[in-house]
């Protein structure tokens, strides 16, 4: 398969500069547990913000963690859009054969974020540990889809930032509220934000769905029947379809340059 | 023959905005103004199949933006084209199949991985059945002389190897066309003959259609007597190129040695373009036609001359005379 | 010739306001749920909301760096050729950085402070105390802003070690971030942590000015603490100099 191939492509690539990505990788990981560790304090001082404790913040950590490395590390292409129209690159993709959004896939493969997202599924399991929750297989599911849609959610973000710089051919930094602070938000439950922070990131960019309300499923919390919080991943999931629909509409909209 | 290539009255505008430098820099961040360049202006033409064309052209002059057209890059802004019935910019998944792009400096080749492979990702890019990649691959290899470069990275290999494996990557799928974007662009003399050479053989064995962008003439002059010449947007000149060589073909360069030096040397009708101790290099003025009988008695009346040869002007300096009359 | 070129960044700047003004929204959303449940004496819940601010406004500050096209030419080893001429490299570099850091904060710290003075109540941006305090605070930040560059020439030289510049520069700011209280704020951690924190260089950076400016620490108490940067600055300064006499000796010998 020819993204077999590209992952292959990458990996001889990588591994060239094998000191350098341990450092990033490293890097990205002391910068993850240093957020953890910001998450403690507040804890051991504060002990704790309505219903939620340390270790289901931690479990939300390390979802958020883990779903954005897993993006980050696969869908680089879309995330450094503006980087791939500026020196060309776009440009030969369109002279091949291939769709363009699996050939935007393949251009870019991070790997230096895998040890983070390793990172992120290690701070889950230590907080399942320490929580007590009784598994039931629903449960199980739930938590799977939040990871899966998590993704799809931040892959849809992307790719609205894409979109976006097709026009602007600059990348813009208030992209970055809904790329790196949503992700700060969701290490929290959105639903200690105020009104318009928290229904922004559940119904806007539906960041809650993989943060607060499936695990509110999980924890056995909350006041709304349990098949909303079940069922909200997949409210992230639709979220995607205009997201691409918009991206798919501005690669229309691509010119290169005349030079 | 059939006709390849259908350009019809192609025009492309692009939208540029413009920076004022006036005191309300804060309100032009949310108004700007835009002026309209039209690189393109009614740019028609036909390739027949299995002809090289040497499209070429001043700096700016649209070269670049007609290539994107051909390769389905940019969608023009009015008129027609048609290339083996499809139209680039609509049917691009279907029509890109057919063609093979080679982007004067940029790569479509990896960085750090060995060429080789690089070549199997095509491979699977353009969906080659294994017996035809291989076969392709071979031939590509013997007449680029390839061998060696395989299982380097690209980062190794020097400007001409590099553009070698370029070319070899951008037919491994054997297009029935090939856009060439200034192909020989700071290559030394010895690779641009052999990438000249190799082009020639790729069109004569495999009849694939090339389209060339250059400013060296000798390539033209190497490869082909078609030309497109465009200036300003505008197609200028379509047709054989030693046409337009008789046309300046009178004109002569004259080297002569002279038997002692001179402090002045004049001569009627004649140009001094050099002249240093008892050297000079002279040409004709257009008016007049270049004798070798009138000029040697011309010469030798008022000089003592040892030795003296003719030749005509270079094909560069023909181009640059063009594009002065033409103003561009 | 670099606060020129900054200025021309407008439009950027425009999209950073409000992307800084969303960050601290955030912070301040957040703090407020938490300390919903504690009362921090000295430490109101308005003093938080200007502690936050203060922190968006000179959030460049807070940040180390390398000096422009150092990265690159440390990486690819053209940076040989800048130890050949006779100049003092670690002054250049100082002086490049400290004034590219300057010019930046202040096309940010205007337009944002503006904003967070203007926002409503509840979540706007208070005035300084008293006029010492906010003279104070000045002190700091200035203190602050040298501090930061010089733990950015420490960068450097750790850049010609690890060889790659993203990574060795966002180890240096987790650390400066988690130890500084730029992570989460000095005033949370417990007290043990906090009396080992204030002393060290970090929160120099961004905490002092900050806390002096919403008087939970008063002029007297500030002063003292004005001193120890100071002492800082000066041994950061002095650390940087040998490291990079160091690196451009090493970078000699091997012949680039």
């Amino acid at each position: 398969m020819l993204y077999n191939k590209y992952v292959k492509m990458h990996t001889k690539s990588t591994m060239q500069y094998r000191s350098n990505v341990m450092m990033l990788s490293f890097s990205a990981c002391l910068i993850s547990i240093g957020e953890l560790l910001s998450i403690f304090v507040l804890f051991k001082n504060f002990k704790s913000v309505g219903y939620w404790g340390f270790y289901e913040t931690a479990l939300m950590f390390g979802i958020i963690t883990a779903v954005y490395s897993l993006t980050e590390c696969f869908a680089r292409g879309f995330d450094e859009f503006p980087s791939l129209i500026k020196n060309g690159d776009l440009d030969r993709l369109m002279v091949r054969p291939v769709n363009m959004v699996y050939q935007i896939f393949g251009s870019k493969i991070e790997f230096s974020k895998l040890l983070k997202a390793c990172l992120g599924i290690v701070v889950m399991i230590i907080a399942i540990i320490n929580l007590n929750i009784i598994w039931t297989f629903t449960k199980i599911l739930v938590l799977v889809m939040t990871v899966i849609c998590g993704c799809l959610v931040i892959w849809g973000v992307m790719l609205v930032g894409a979109g976006i710089s097709v026009f602007t051919i600059e990348n813009l930094e208030f992209i970055n509220i809904f790329t790196n602070g949503a992700k700060e938000i969701a290490y929290f439950p959105i639903n200690i934000y105020n009104k318009w922070l928290s229904r922004l990131f559940t119904f806007i960019i539906p960041v809650a769905c993989f943060n607060y309300l499936p695990l509110s499923y999980i924890m056995g919390y909350g006041s709304l029947p349990s098949v909303v919080y079940a069922l909200s991943p997949l409210f992230g999931a639709l979220f995607l379809i205009p997201c691409l629909l918009l991206f798919l509409w501005a690669l229309k909209r691509y010119q290169s340059s005349g030079t | 023959m059939s006709k390849i290539i259908q350009f019809n009255k192609i025009c492309k505008d692009f939208k540029v905005s413009l920076k004022k430098s006036g005191k309300n820099k804060f309100l032009n961040l949310f108004k700007r103004e835009h002026k309209t360049i039209s690189a393109l202006k009614d740019v028609s033409f036909e390739v027949e199949e299995g002809d090289i064309v040497g499209y070429i052209g001043p700096n700016g002059a649209g070269k670049s933006t007609t290539i994107k057209i051909m390769s389905g890059i940019l969608n023009p802004t009015s008129g027609e084209c048609s290339i083996m019935g499809y139209t680039p910019w609509k049917d691009r998944k279907q029509y890109v199949k057919n063609i093979g792009v080679v982007f004067g400096q940029r790569s479509q080749l990896w960085w750090d991985v060995p060429i080789i492979d690089s070549f199997e990702l095509l491979k699977d890019i353009y969906k080659i059945p294994t017996d035809e990649y291989n076969e392709t691959l071979n031939e590509l290899i013997e007449t680029l002389n390839l061998k060696e470069l395989l299982n380097r990275p690209l980062r190794q290999l020097s400007l001409g190897q590099k553009m070698k494996c370029e070319l070899a990557g951008s037919l491994l799928h054997r297009p029935k066309i090939l856009f060439l974007d200034e192909p020989t662009i700071g290559l030394d003399a010895v690779t641009k003959l052999s990438v000249r050479e190799f082009v020639k053989t790729i069109n004569k064995k495999w009849n694939t259609t090339i389209i060339l962008t250059t400013h060296d003439m000798s390539d033209i002059d190497a490869l082909t007597n078609k030309i497109i010449l465009i200036g300003r947007g505008q197609i200028l000149y379509k047709g054989s190129f030693s046409a337009i060589k008789e046309k300046y073909d009178h004109i002569k360069q004259i080297e002569v040695e002279f038997a002692k030096p001179y402090d002045k040397i004049e001569l009627e009708g004649y140009e001094v373009l050099s002249h240093n101790h008892n050297f000079a290099t002279l040409k004709n003025k257009e008016e007049i036609n270049f004798h070798t009988k009138d000029f040697f008695n011309a010469i030798s009346k008022k000089y003592d001359v040892v030795d003296f040869s003719v030749e005509s002007i270079s094909v560069d300096e023909i181009l640059a005379k063009l594009y002065t009359e033409l103003k561009l | 010739m670099t606060f020129k070129g900054e200025l021309q960044y407008r439009a950027k700047a425009v999209s950073g306001v409000i992307t800084q003004v969303f960050w601290g929204l955030m912070y301040i959303y957040l703090y407020t749920a938490f300390m919903g449940g504690k009362i921090i004496e000295g430490f109101s819940i308005s003093q938080m909301i200007s502690y936050v601010w203060i922190g968006q406004a000179f959030f460049v500050l807070r940040f180390a760096d390398l000096p422009k096209n150092c990265a690159k030419e440390i990486e690819n080893g053209n940076v040989c050729y800048k130890f050949v001429r006779p100049v003092n490299l670690y002054n250049q570099w100082f002086a490049e950085h400290f004034g590219y850091k300057l010019s930046s904060t202040i096309i940010r710290c205007i337009p944002l402070s503006i904003v967070a003075f203007l926002l409503p109540k509840g979540i706007r941006l208070t005035l300084a105390t008293s006029f010492t305090s906010f003279a104070l605070f000045v002190i700091a930040l200035l203190l602050g802003a040298l501090i930061t560059s010089a733990i950015s020439m420490i960068s450097v030289f750790l850049t010609f070690k690890t060889l790659s510049a993203k990574g060795t520069l966002s180890i240096v700011n987790t650390v400066c971030g988690v130890l500084g209280g730029m992570y989460v704020p000095l005033i949370f951690m417990p007290q043990g942590v906090q009396n080992v924190l204030n002393y060290l260089p970090f929160r120099f950076i961004m905490d002092l000015p900050a806390r002096i400016y919403i008087g939970n620490i008063p002029p007297l108490e500030a002063l003292k603490f004005i001193a120890i940067a100071v002492a800082w600055l000066v041994a950061l300064i002095i650390i940087g100099k040998i490291l990079i006499n160091k690196a451009s000796k090493n970078t000699v010998i091997q012949g680039g």
